[in-house]
């Protein structure tokens, strides 16, 4: 198997993995997906809202909102030894009390939270959660908890994650020079990949590759059929974008743990079974 | 729905304001925080390409929430709210 990061910013994670099979990258998607765990608000107790939401929905904001998650100091509620009542090591508080005394409305952000944890804020200071009019107040108490995708999309780590083949396009520029058209797979292809400026021959970018959606509109409509699209079988592009909740390389791990874990439960319980030969 | 047809065409310049959905509704991308500056980037006549771009918006289902999101809070906090 080989490995090749094309692009990696603090929101985004591209790779090339070559010589892995279909189920193995799509079980690695998943596990990413929806057993990865992360942080969220789970539990709000409003004690004063005066903002024109009504309270049921100004907690579903609040529980949308991503925070940064410590893998290493919480638990999961249900493996905690608290039994999922809550404790200092399944669980952190976050307080929000805003008065507005002046003359104008004013908006509650997501930085107004406080936490008593510094390392489990929300990931963005600037996410709006409600407004509120002059002389009104919003008091509320917030406990968030580790959790997963599979209960809830607020506990998931990613915001996307997909795959797909590695795109390989044959294109043979001779049968170009007798097309009656003015090539119409340049205006066709969605990405824009063919470039017919001089009018004559298209194009074909070098790094075609990178956002080619395999959508094959352009072997499809090319009268002359001089292109083939195929995705390489075995070869893939796997992009991860996350809202900043867990680093890439903690998810990534984190999701082969759970992935071992997973399979040496299933070998245990297969040792309990009799298999009869 | 009328008063929100009316609200939208009578509202020649684009004010700042909020509720805007905290996360996609089909994806799950955190776009709220988003929305202000995006509006911004309009006011500076600056394109929506250009901003989506530098906001980090991608895709169409993202693009969908800013671009068809009118807000409706101001209004509502005309009125006292029912205790
Ligand atoms: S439509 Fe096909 S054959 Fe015609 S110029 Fe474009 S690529 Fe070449
Ligand atoms: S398959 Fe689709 S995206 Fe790829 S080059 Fe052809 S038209 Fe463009
Ligand atoms: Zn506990
Ligand atoms: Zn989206």
């Amino acid at each position: 198997m080989e490995l090749e990061v094309i692009e990696k910013d603090k929101y985004n994670l591209n790779l090339i993995i070559r010589g892995i099979s279909l189920e193995m990258i799509n079980a690695i998607r998943r596990i990413i997906l929806s057993w990865v765990p992360a942080m969220a608000i789970d539990e709000v107790i409003i004690l004063k809202n005066d903002s024109p939401l009504y309270d049921e929905i100004l907690a579903h904001r609040i529980g949308l909102i991503p925070l940064k998650t410590d893998l290493e100091t919480y638990r999961l509620p249900a493996d905690c030894e608290c039994g999922g009542f809550g404790c200092p090591s399944c669980q952190v508080s976050l307080t929000c009390e805003v008065v507005n005394d002046s003359k104008n409305n004013l908006i509650i952000y997501s930085g107004d939270l406080k936490t008593n944890d510094p390392n489990i804020v929300p990931v963005n200071p600037n996410i709006p959660i409600v407004k509120i009019g002059s002389g009104s107040s919003l008091i509320f108490e917030a406990y968030a908890t580790l959790g997963r995708s599979r209960t809830h999309i607020k506990w998931q780590p990613v915001s996307n994650i997909f795959f797909r083949y590695l795109p390989n396009i044959t294109f043979e520029s001779e049968k170009c020079n007798n097309c009656p058209d003015k090539c119409i797979v340049s205006r066709m292809c969605p990405e824009k990949l063919y470039d017919f400026s001089d009018e004559k021959i298209p194009i074909l970018q070098k790094d075609y590759w990178k956002s080619c959606t395999l959508c094959n509109a352009c072997e499809k409509n090319c009268p002359e059929k001089a292109i083939k699209v195929e995705g390489e079988n075995d070869n893939y592009l796997f992009f991860i974008e996350s809202d900043g909740v867990l680093p890439f390389n903690t998810i990534l791990k984190k999701a082969f743990e759970i992935f071992y874990a997973i399979i040496d439960e299933f070998i245990e319980k297969l040792e309990q079974v009799e298999v009869k030969e | 729905m009328i008063f929100v047809i009316k609200y939208f065409f009578n509202n020649k310049k684009r004010r700042l304001k909020i509720i805007i959905p905290i996360r996609c509704f089909s994806c799950g991308k955190l776009i709220a925080h988003a929305y202000k500056p995006y509006l911004e980037y309009l006011e500076r006549g600056e394109s929506s390409e250009k901003a989506y771009e530098e906001l980090g918006i991608k895709r169409f289902c993202c693009k969908r929430m800013i671009v068809a999101h009118v807000d409706l809070i101001d209004d509502l906090l005309k009125f006292p709210r029912l205790q």
